[in-house]
């Protein structure tokens, strides 16, 4: 009997709540997702709100719409797929869900409907963290879960206000956030993936290119995008344009090299057809006998967190003695360091370098590569090469008067430069001459290899900015750089940085002088050093915080926890030790929630009672103290014999005190300000 | 050690009955939820999504405690449920009593409804419950009279076994329970139902007895409410005082009496439909202000009239046969 149960349909306020919360976990998806996503998905909210406000009918009241509801959702599914691909990936799912949610609430009838709908809002919030995971977003999570859950309330609930039924809501996100934390920091964390990544699982805003062109550098916003760009995008002029994080480096005991000694080495260029420059491929690049690496001097020692780049590259200080030990790393026969995986996540790894070194002195297997030119390119530069050949003794003299060269003409240091046609080396040597790192490496190179000294361009990072309030240096992506190297016999491969010898600023100060002043402070108030200032150490301060954002929550895994774990004195923590203090932790918060809400009457929230209480402070003060056995009568005659003057004052307050507390008389109003007017002194 | 034993030995003694607390259907779906984030955020190695699902759990484990708390907070007092007419509801009457600070939300009363088939499925007992009855809302540190309509099954004597109250509050997550056990039997009286004209009264002989008879003059007393009082005779403040129903009684000087007989239902086949006739009979012949008696095949009830006369004439009915 009775086992069916009548279907619950949640209360209207209830739906127009959960609307309002989906709709606002969603917004932030409207910025990464096609139009078409948030058209839907606000299309679908309207109906319920013309529903509620006009009567309009919904898809449960009639067999058309039911159908037409239906089909549109099909055909919405057709669409995700037809935009994504046949594989649901992450923005595919993310759309999927958006649009479901919103599809969803048009039909919400029953209760299991609601929690449904619910529950797809909780899928939503989690969708965030796949594109943003910085302070804000977990900001608006706690927000979002604060809705969600009022939501939950307000299907069981509605005779409240709202407002009690959301801080009923907080104060529960509120409780739950110690279990939280502490099954954040113990909960044994596995290291992913368990069943394999989609390909777009990964947002990498920008990163150094594995070729570089010289050439027509188009508009950042360029509307065309596609396979032919790639190649013209690989400029390192449009990283100067970005801001994004490349790494940090912690240095050990904070002693920082100077700033003209902070090359970050990153890939290698060697082969060249006149316009584009190319890596040797991995083949070429193993290891066939140890690197001669012969150093001098002091190393330096420090940890670099790698934002990831779905690179194999690891970036070091020119040039790492030791390498990472946390992961697995090779160094190639050009002194690129390696992962041998591609870097997808968050990396963290020690390593140390020297600044004075002798690579290859005596003998190196690439000479050949490093003096090969395209034919018949470059006539202009090649004469130019073999003038100051003969007008130079040796080697060094020759390097020094193409540097000479490049201060005495007319060259300057451009970040927009003007756009370079047909033999792009001979044009920027002699016609342009305005141009960054990259034009500068590549004829630098140019002009070594044309008078037969090896060559080949480093690129990766140059400088970095130092926080003062952490300490940490962080190499942002507009620092990107490129320099060359020369092999000399019984020196090796020398670092030369021609750049330097048009803009010495660019390796003295950074690339942050060079940048126009709006980079650097908001216009409004660019003019006002003092506010310039403010604006800096706020900035200073929030980038600090993000950095330890990054590292100890962002890319908090398996390592980080281990490393935490002993920080917090665990010795040799494995996973049976974080059970057991996790156990221990749930324990007490189960027992310290248990005890907030089921505490006995222990503190009073009675008013009256309240206000009594603070009669009795004021009493207290004077060294009136009221014993725990005394009644309130017998604390009163005591209190009127040791203040005469306030005898009437202590007695209306006792009197009001009792009437409203035992008697039930609606004189609590007297009572509370007589009490506020009571200021007894001796 | 001694402190921690103290406080241990008040909370046993708050404990009238336990409450038990399971996850919902949709706790059920949270959980699997939880699980899924998870699973995601390891695959993702999104350390983000583990935060979220970490909080998560805590929404859950709270909801857990602010679940068995809203019903681990309420006391009630039993009042006793009057006699009530087959095919209508028993009003039981609960206080229920919220000394805590919250106030107590979304209670549901439910009775078992058929007490035999055990099965071997440990929550299929819980099918078999009934809810009947809502409790909104009992303020912070209020009192609360409720009537639990229980609705009634034969005419007789109704056991009232258990009550499962419950609530789902705040997030339906978890549902905590506990049961009340009544142990009352309340009478049903036989359904007041029928279509045959009522014997004609006779004129008193002695012309004496009847003095006082029911009726709107002179305030006469008080009996205890029953269904169909008027609602503007239920005295109000006297509810007030003690928590009982009453409706204030009226007297009028006048009347006749009447026998109702089991002859005057003979021609009806049915036992029920007999005994129906004669509480309808009975009901209106009190209405009315009559005298009445009642000539039941085993024994008979003396002419009179009353409130007590009234319940002695149904409890015959109602007891008939057994």
């Amino acid at each position: 009997m009775a086992s069916k149960k009548p279907v619950i349909a949640p209360s209207q306020t209830a739906i127009h709540w959960l609307m309002v919360t989906l709709t606002i976990i969603a917004i932030p998806h409207f910025f990464y997702q096609p139009l078409w996503v948030a058209l839907i998905f606000l299309l679908m909210m309207g109906w319920r709100v013309m529903h509620s406000w006009r009567g309009w009918l919904l898809p449960a009241d009639k067999r058309l719409l039911k159908v037409l509801h239906s089909i549109s959702a099909v055909l919405t599914i057709v669409l995700v797929f037809y935009s994504y691909g046949i594989t649901i990936g992450r923005d595919a799912g993310v759309a999927l869900l958006t649009t479901m949610a919103a599809f969803k609430i048009v039909e919400v009838k029953s209760l299991r409907d609601y929690y449904l709908s619910c529950f797809m809002g909780f899928f939503l919030v989690i969708t965030h963290f796949f594109f943003n995971q910085s302070i804000p977003i977990v900001i608006l999570m706690l927000l979002n879960v604060i809705l969600l859950t009022s939501c939950l309330i307000t299907a069981n609930e509605t005779d409240s206000s709202a407002k009690n039924r959301v801080k009923q809501a907080s104060v529960m996100v509120l409780q739950a956030t110690p279990l939280m934390l502490l099954l954040f920091v113990l909960f044994p964390r596995i290291s992913g993936p368990i069943w394999g990544l989609p390909n777009d699982a990964l947002d990498i805003p920008d990163s150094l290119p594995d070729s570089m062109t010289l050439g027509e550098v188009p508009p950042r916003n360029s509307a065309i995008s596609g396979m032919s760009d790639d190649i013209t995008i690989g400029n390192i002029s449009q990283l100067t344009q970005s801001d994004a994080i490349a790494f940090r480096v912690k240095f050990e005991n904070n002693q920082f090299p100077d700033r003209q000694n902070l090359y970050w080495r990153g890939p290698v260029l060697w082969h060249t057809d006149g316009k584009r420059w190319l890596p040797l491929n991995d083949n070429q690049k193993r290891l066939d006998k140890p690197l001669q690496i012969h150093v001098t001097g002091e190393s330096t020692s420090y940890s670099i967190t790698l934002e990831p780049h779905d690179r194999r590259w690891l970036f070091a200080l020119d040039f790492p003695t030791t390498y990472p030990t946390t992961m697995q790393t090779q160094l190639t026969a050009d002194g690129e360091l390696n992962s041998r995986e591609a870097i997808k996540q968050r990396v963290q790894y020690q390593l140390s370098s020297h600044n004075q070194y002798q690579f290859n002195p005596e003998m190196d297997g690439y000479l050949g590569y490093g003096l090969s030119l395209p034919d018949d390119r470059h006539p202009r530069s090649q004469r130019l090469a073999r003038d100051l050949v003969e007008k130079s003794e040796s080697s060094e003299a020759y390097i020094e008067s193409v540097l000479d060269y490049f201060r005495q003409q007319n060259f300057s240091y451009s970040l927009t430069p003007p756009a370079l046609r047909g033999d792009t080396i001979d044009q920027f040597l002699f016609e342009t001459r305005q141009g960054f790192c990259e034009h500068y490496a590549a004829s630098f190179t140019v002009l070594m290899r044309a008078a037969g000294i090896p060559a080949r361009i480093v690129t990766g990072y140059q400088g970095g900015d130092i926080n003062p309030v952490d300490q940490i240096l962080t190499v942002r992506q507009r620092d990107a750089h490129a320099w060359t190297e020369v092999w000399l016999p019984n020196k090796g491969w020398i670092r030369i940085d021609p750049t330097s010898a048009v803009s010495s600023n660019r390796v003295d100060f950074g690339i942050g002088d060079l940048l126009p002043a709006e980079r650097r402070s908001p216009r409004a108030i660019a003019n006002n050093d003092r506010l310039v200032e403010m604006w800096q150490s706020a900035k200073n301060n929030w980038d600090a915080l993000n950095s330890a954002w990054d590292m100890w929550v962002v890319s908090y895994g398996p390592e980080r926890q281990l490393d935490l774990l002993k920080k917090l004195g665990m010795h040799q923590p494995d996973w049976q030790k974080m059970i057991s203090w996790l156990a221990l932790g749930i324990a007490l918060i189960f027992s310290w929630i248990a005890w907030t809400t089921l505490r006995l009457k222990s503190v009073s929230q009675d008013k009256v009672q309240r206000i009594y209480q603070q009669f009795c402070a004021k009493l207290a003060r004077l060294d009136i103290v009221r014993q725990p056995n005394e009644g309130p009568e017998d604390f009163a005659l005591r209190a009127q014999q040791a203040l005469p003057a306030y005898q009437q004052q202590i007695a209306t307050i006792s009197e009001l005190y009792l009437h409203s507390r035992y008697r039930g008389d609606a004189v609590e109003e007297d009572f509370f300000d007589s009490v506020k007017q009571f200021k007894p002194h001796h | 050690m001694l402190m921690l034993r103290q406080y241990w030995q008040r909370w046993r003694q708050q404990q009238r009955y336990r409450v038990f607390i399971l996850p919902s259907r949709y706790g059920m779906s949270y959980a699997m939820l939880i699980l899924v984030m998870l699973l995601g955020a390891i695959n993702y190695n999104n350390s983000l999504g583990h935060l979220l699902s970490f909080l998560l759990v805590g929404v859950g484990h709270v909801a857990m405690h602010h679940s068995y708390r809203n019903v681990r907070q309420l006391d009630y007092q039993l009042g006793h449920a009057e006699p009530a007419f087959c095919k209508q509801n028993i009003l039981l009457p609960i206080t229920f009593i919220n000394q805590s600070q919250r106030p107590i939300r979304q209670l549901e009363m439910a009775y078992l409804a058929s007490p035999s088939a055990s099965s071997w499925w440990p929550f299929k007992k819980f099918s078999r419950y009934v809810a009947f009855y809502k409790a909104a809302l009992i303020a912070a540190d209020h009192n609360s009279l409720h009537l639990l309509p229980i609705p009634t099954q034969q005419r007789g004597w109704q056991e009232l076994g258990r009550l499962r109250l419950s609530s789902v509050y705040p997030v339906g997550l978890l549902f905590s329970w506990f049961f009340i056990d009544i142990n009352q039997r309340v009478l049903v009286y036989p359904k007041p139902i029928g279509n045959k004209p009522m014997p004609l009264p006779s004129a008193m002989e002695t012309g004496v007895a009847l003095q006082h008879q029911q009726g709107i003059d002179d305030f006469a007393g008080f009996h205890r409410y029953r269904e169909g009082d008027a609602r503007q005779h239920i005295a109000w403040k006297a509810l007030a005082r003690d928590g009982v129903l009453r409706t204030k009684q009226f007297s009028s000087p006048t009347g006749q009496s009447l026998m109702l007989q089991w002859q005057d239902v003979a021609d009806l086949q049915d036992t029920e439909a007999k005994l129906s006739q004669l509480s309808q009979w009975i009901l209106t012949a009190d209405a009315a202000g009559l005298q009445y008696g009642l000539v039941m095949p085993n024994h008979t009830i003396d002419i009179s009239h009353g409130e007590q006369h009234r319940h002695q004439c149904l409890q015959a009915l109602a007891l008939y046969g057994e």
